[in-house]
């Protein structure tokens, strides 16, 4: 103990004189290392050397101490920004020309956690590592000898016949995906092993894979679209082949190794330790499930002194991959995500960058079974998007909107719902200004035409975001037919001489006067010359006349009114008579019919089966088209879900046996329009709620396999109308 | 740089509790404050706009004391957390009725917490500034009697 330091820190009044310069705690060394990595991540082209030299250098005076922790930094980095391998591959070999030994203890590193994230089914972690290791390759660190027997070894699962598809694709695109970073490298040192391989690869995509049917139901657009729609794993091969065709030669990739290339080519290279893929044994991993690349915008689209690499090229796949992992990463906040694409579009200042995200948000918003993020958080970032570059932006979601709504035609149904709800909200942050006249023609189209439809459902939703009379102001004169009417309420027992009038008299008088519950229950017992189904509809009515000025006076109501409510609400027949209640008031306002009946539903007054029921009832037959039927079903299916607590039985509780019901309801209902309608114009009815009810299967995967044994019995029971036994056999052969 | 759900630097004055179970509170919420709305939006369009992050549980329109008319917020509950976030995170300084609307954490609905705080019963904002908004009453209430003095605001 330093008794001059002891007696130093015992008067902290006097200023100590530092002689020696402190040395900087675990802590802040980490802090630093973990920092410069993570910066290594940016895009930018003219401070990227910089920035990997600055990190070589300090880590290397602290490489003895800290070697696993910049090991471990390493590969949490990798693993997030996978697209920037690049330059973490640099970094290695500058340190590896320094010190060998830390080029082998990377190696190794990096080889456990592949091999770690292939037995636990962390795919995009393993895609990551592996794109680092093809760099590597590039940055002298890991000899191509090493790096082919990794390769080949993947295709090795290729080859796999018993294997399941998603396996072998998985590893396919594994090896495809590495190729765009190192094909040149290949090419040019090991021209005759790099035809082998893609021979073997060959083999399997050509004539082993059968891509139609897994991917048939994914397709956004029917085969009928003028857009293409290819499988991800055929898409990337011609991409490699037309690569192969180009020599190789890659433009999109950044390379900051070319700069170091003199030095790099000093170190002396590593083997990869022998490496093997996890076993086949059975299918318990969850390999990922194929996808449809999504296309919206052409070359003939695009301004004509920008370049944009066509769809075969592999610099197309690139950037999408950029633009997905910057998407991916933070998504969640919008400002710096939309900043961070921006600084992408700048450092490619000659391709329509901005054109081709656009197309990637569009894409992962509508793309099946499901989009991974909300629709309103691809909605906020377009729209954070347009106000960073006002004079680009707006104009090219314009293009695509248009281009969507042109093929509206051969669009699923889950899919023109989101489009429907993105657009609505995007045009409220814009004063709906849009080119209404450009759409006049779906004026004429037949009334179930998706086309018609679409532009009925936007009204409807851009007018719940405002009001009615600004969504007629707003559109031309000949729009009359396509608006949707105003949104009010009707009370029949308005008038005196209908049956029930009287007793709506008396409750008016009553309810008006603040009278308690019983009164009301009273006054409805006491009514006996009328059926109970009249007596509801009087009440309901009267109810929701008395609560018509806004959701608060109605929910309010009803919450007073509970008990006597409870009480009706004996049988199904009596909740359907108070859900056509509510219909009838207000059937020129499907907003308030949605969110009353799930009020009704949260209240315990009507159960999930009811609802379901009344959804399909055959007075809702033509009103089963439209979004706001589906909404209610799938809110309810929701509610069963996640917020059921006490239930009046054990069946409400099963979520199963409500999937069920609504699967068996849904395909009796189109079953039966089969058999009545024999026309043969085009059957949009039947087209909307097939494809709905797809939707519907597709929002609750995890939860319909349980019911899977049920569903191929529905499937084979509905052998008549092929197309929707098709698609239910399609849709079980995807969840398997 | 902070994150779109920070907590922002507003606190309740009459939260019953002390600071740092208010912030707490507003770290678990799923209950936010939603600021700049016009008079004249609706429930209906308060409804509309925040579904589209989550099932809205209930909203609290926020009302002038005596008059017992919107003045211009709103509270808007969701079931979860998560949905709150997606609010704060998509829908915060986006517009609704054609006005930017600011979305803010908030500690829980009370009874009384619906009312505005200002003198003439709207919230405190409006008693004192000197823009015209045409949505929220035209000029700020101080402002207003100012130029037509003795006028009853009530």
């Amino acid at each position: 103990m330093n008794s001059r330091r002891r007696h130093r820190e015992d008067s902290p009044e006097e200023p100590v004189p530092t002689k020696c310069p402190r040395r900087p705690d675990h802590n802040e060394v980490m802090a630093t290392i973990e920092n410069l990595m993570i910066k290594l991540s940016d895009y930018n082209i003219a401070t990227v050397q910089g920035r990997i030299e600055d990190l070589s250098y300090y880590v290397t005076d602290t490489l003895h101490i800290y070697k696993w922790d910049i090991l471990r930094s390493l590969v949490d980095c990798v693993e997030k920004y996978p697209m920037q391998s690049g330059a973490y591959a640099t970094f290695v070999g500058l340190v590896n020309v320094q010190d060998y030994e830390f080029g082998s203890e990377c190696l190794k590193c990096v080889t456990q956690h592949l091999m770690k994230a292939l037995y636990e089914g962390e795919w995009l972690k393993a895609q990551s590592l592996v794109l680092l290791l093809a760099d590597l390759v590039n940055t002298n660190v890991l000899t191509i000898g090493s790096m082919l027997q990794l390769l080949n070894s993947f295709v090795d699962v290729c080859e796999e016949e018993d294997a399941s598809q998603r396996r072998r694709d998985f590893y396919a695109h594994l090896v495809l995906g590495s190729l765009p970073l190192m094909g040149r490298e290949l090419y040019e040192k090991k021209e005759t092993a790099l035809q082998t391989l893609l021979k073997r690869l060959k083999h399997y995509i050509k004539k082993q894979r059968s891509s139609g049917e897994s991917t048939r139901l994914l397709r956004i657009f029917n085969s009928c679209a003028d857009v293409p729609q290819h499988d991800y794993l055929e898409l990337l091969w011609l991409q490699i082949m037309r690569l192969m065709h180009d020599k190789w030669i890659e433009k999109e990739l950044l390379r900051p190794y070319a700069a170091f290339d003199s030095k790099l080519s000093t170190a002396l290279q590593h083997h990869l330790p022998p490496f093997q893929p996890p076993c086949y044994e059975d299918d318990s991993a969850d390999y990922p499930h194929p996808w449809i690349v999504f296309r919206l915008f052409e070359v003939t689209d695009f301004p004509p002194h920008m370049r944009m690499p066509d769809e075969m090229d592999i610099g197309r796949h690139t950037i999408e991959a950029h633009i997905m992992e910057t998407v991916r990463l933070h998504h969640l906040e919008r400002k710096i995500c939309a900043e961070r694409l921006l600084a992408y579009c700048l450092a490619k200042p000659t391709l329509p960058t901005e054109h081709c995200i656009i197309e990637v948000l569009l894409g992962q918003m509508l793309q099946l079974p499901s989009s991974p993020l909300l629709t309103i958080n691809y909605g906020a970032l377009v729209i954070e998007l347009c106000k960073l570059v006002p004079d680009k932006f707006p104009r090219i979601v314009a293009q695509a909107a248009d281009m969507l709504y042109t093929q509206l035609e051969y669009m699923n149904p889950s899919s023109f719902d989101r489009f429907v709800n993105w657009f609505s909200h995007h045009l409220s942050n814009f004063r709906y200004q849009w080119n209404w006249q450009d759409w006049e023609n779906s004026i004429a189209l037949p009334e179930f035409h998706p086309t018609r439809l679409f532009v009925r459902e936007l009204l409807k939703k851009c007018m719940r975001l405002s009001y009615h009379q600004h969504i007629v102001r707003l559109v031309p004169t000949s729009y009359g037919p396509l608006l949707p009417p105003s949104p009010d309420p009707n009370f029949k027992y308005i008038d005196g001489l209908l049956p029930g009038a009287n007793l709506a008299k008396h409750l008016l008088e009553a309810i008006r006067s603040k009278c308690a519950p019983e009164l009301v229950g009273g006054l409805m017992e006491a009514t006996t010359e009328l059926n109970d189904g009249l007596k509801i509809n009087v009440l309901m009515q009267t109810l929701l006349h008395l609560g018509c000025k806004s959701f608060t006076h109605i929910f309010s109501l009803l919450g007073k009114f509970q008990p006597v409510l409870k009480v009706l609400a004996n049988s199904d027949a009596n909740q359907l008579a108070m859900m056509q209640a509510l219909f009838e008031v207000w059937s020129n306002n499907e907003h308030v019919k949605l969110v009353v009946t799930d009020k009704l539903l949260k209240m315990h007054i009507v159960s999930n089966h009811a609802v379901v029921a009344w959804v399909f009832d055959s007075s809702l037959k033509s009103e089963l088209v439209k979004m706001y039927l589906w909404e209610l079903l799938n809110l309810t299916v929701r509610y069963t879900k996640y917020h059921m607590r006490e239930a009046e039985d054990n069946q409400s509780i099963d979520l199963n046996a409500l999937l069920l019901k609504i699967v068996q309801t849904c395909v009796k209902d189109l079953m039966d329009h089969r058999k009545s309608e024999q026309s043969s114009q085009v059957d949009y009815w039947f087209q909307w709620i097939q494809g709905r009810l797809l939707q519907l299967l597709f929002n609750y995967i995890e939860d319909v396999r349980k019911i899977s044994s049920k569903l191929r019995e529905i499937a084979f029971e509905a052998e008549e109308a092929k197309s929707l036994s098709s698609m239910i056999n399609d849709y079980l052969n995807y969840i398997q | 740089m902070s994150a779109s759900i920070d907590l922002s630097s507003y606190r309740d004055q009459h939260f019953k509790g002390s600071r740092s179970e208010q912030e707490r509170s507003l770290r678990d919420s799923s209950t936010l404050y939603v600021g700049n709305l016009s008079f004249y939006t609706t429930e209906e369009q308060i409804h509309e706009l925040f579904s589209r992050c989550g099932d809205v549980r209930i909203i609290v329109m926020g009302l002038d004391k005596y008059k017992k008319t919107p003045c211009g917020f709103c509270f808007v509950e969701y079931y979860t957390r998560a949905e709150a976030e997606a609010a704060m995170r998509f829908v915060n300084g986006t517009r609704l009725d054609d006005r930017l609307i600011r979305v803010d954490w908030d500690a829980g609905f009370i009874e009384g917490r619906q009312y505005g705080r200002g003198k003439t019963g709207g919230q405190v904002r409006d008693e004192y500034r000197t823009d015209y908004d045409a949505g929220r009453g035209g000029y700020g209430k101080l402002l207003s009697q100012k130029i037509a003095p003795n006028t009853d605001n009530r």
